[in-house]
């Protein structure tokens, strides 16, 4: 099976091509948000440096938030048209998830966050368990004043800290480590790694069907820390 | 945060003052204004522009929510939150990433997003005086002289 993937939920851009589960070709550039200009051309790289053609690909893979929301409309837009052209299946993979994909065998629990601003998370927590990941904590927002308690909750055990915020949210957590600079960012070839389980688990989708999943907090999740604030206030 | 005031007499004194206040403008500058219809914050973010080396229209982004410029001293962005009554509503402007510290950004209206307004945004109040009068005051993260 033939993926190609690409990341531009974030400041950073990357395209890659895997087949079979080996990474082909990745290309990756942390330069700002200019992926409107670039992230086609990285595509085009990848799809000749992997010595494939387009009409090769079988799945074509997409980090689908959350993150910049100008980010993942280009990402989104620009994987949607090539499988529109081509018809092929798409993956429309959970920014968090990509995050946590290259740790998936480190047999470690993995907290993964993201910018919510003002002192806020955007987080998700995985297990890795038997070179698998288990969502052990669903999506959600949180000031980084709860986070220790989210992690407790959770029964996360010593988390490995990812994501662009992952250095100064991994000191709200007792025991939590912060997993390093190259962990910021999602790497376009995780984005195919996680395609490829999610092939396996009939997890793919029409061009159609692929929505973003922006980064926005709802309605009760500003309600929970509101009311979180005012019961300790009192 | 430095308190400067300032009184002008005229939409030109205001351009004017706009335009040396451009002076102290760095890539990731955000600055908040407020004050009513017809206060003069266009005629400033002209003047601002202006200071950076724009010559074209300027006017405010009411439908649009955001104008870009690009190609000046330093490019800028902005924005009229007079329609944006939510963070979800200014994330899906894509403001947020106009924050990555590659550009300045004026907000018109700020008084509708409190919620991005922090220790770090200069502020610029614009109030009526009488006739044509403006009292304009500019909090300032560090000093500034003009």
């Amino acid at each position: 099976m033939i993926i190609l993937g690409v990341d531009s939920s974030s400041a950073a851009g990357s395209a890659a091509v895997s087949r079979d589960g080996e990474l082909l070709y990745e290309a990756y550039a942390n330069e700002g948000l200019t992926h409107s200009q670039t992230l086609l051309v990285r595509c085009d790289e990848a799809i000749r440096a992997g010595g494939i053609s387009p009409g090769d690909v079988d799945v074509f893979a997409v980090t689908s938030g959350p993150g910049s929301f100008t980010g993942l409309r280009i990402g989104m837009g620009l994987i949607k048209g090539m499988a529109f052209a081509t018809g092929a299946k798409c993956a429309g993979v959970s920014t968090f998830l990509a995050l946590a994909e290259p740790l998936k065998d480190s047999g470690r629990d993995i907290l993964t966050v993201l910018d919510a601003r003002q002192r806020r998370a955007y987080c998700a927590a995985y297990r890795s368990e038997n070179g698998e990941l288990k969502k052990v904590m669903d999506e959600c927002v949180l000031p980084f004043s709860e986070l220790n308690d989210a992690s407790r909750t959770a029964g996360l055990n010593a988390p490995l800290v990812v994501g662009d915020i992952s250095a100064e949210a991994s000191s709200y957590i007792d025991g939590a480590e912060y997993a390093g600079d190259d962990m910021r960012f999602v790497h376009a070839r995780y984005v195919c790694e996680a395609a490829g389980s999610m092939a396996e688990k009939g997890q793919l989708c029409s061009a159609e069907e692929l929505r973003p999943f922006y980064l926005q907090l709802s309605q009760a999740e500003r309600n929970r820390i509101q009311s979180n604030r005012e019961e300790k206030q009192t | 945060m430095n308190t400067y005031r300032f009184t002008t007499s005229s939409q030109a004194e205001t351009e004017e003052l706009g335009k040396k206040f451009s002076e102290y403008l760095e890539p990731g500058t955000l600055v908040a204004m407020y004050g009513d219809l017809g206060a003069g914050k266009t005629a400033f973010t002209r003047g601002v522009l202006r200071g950076l080396g724009y010559d074209c229209t300027v006017s405010s982004p009411t439908f649009a929510i955001v104008n870009e410029y690009r190609g000046g001293r330093l490019d800028l962005a902005h924005f009229d939150m007079y329609r944006i009554s939510s963070e979800d509503e200014l994330y899906g402007t894509g403001f947020y990433d106009y924050l990555d510290g590659s550009m300045a950004v004026f907000m018109e209206w700020s008084e509708n997003v409190p919620f991005v307004v922090d220790d770090a945004t200069v502020k610029i109040r614009i109030e009526h005086g009488k006739g044509d009068t403006r009292t304009i005051e500019i909090d300032f993260p560090k000093e500034i002289s003009f």
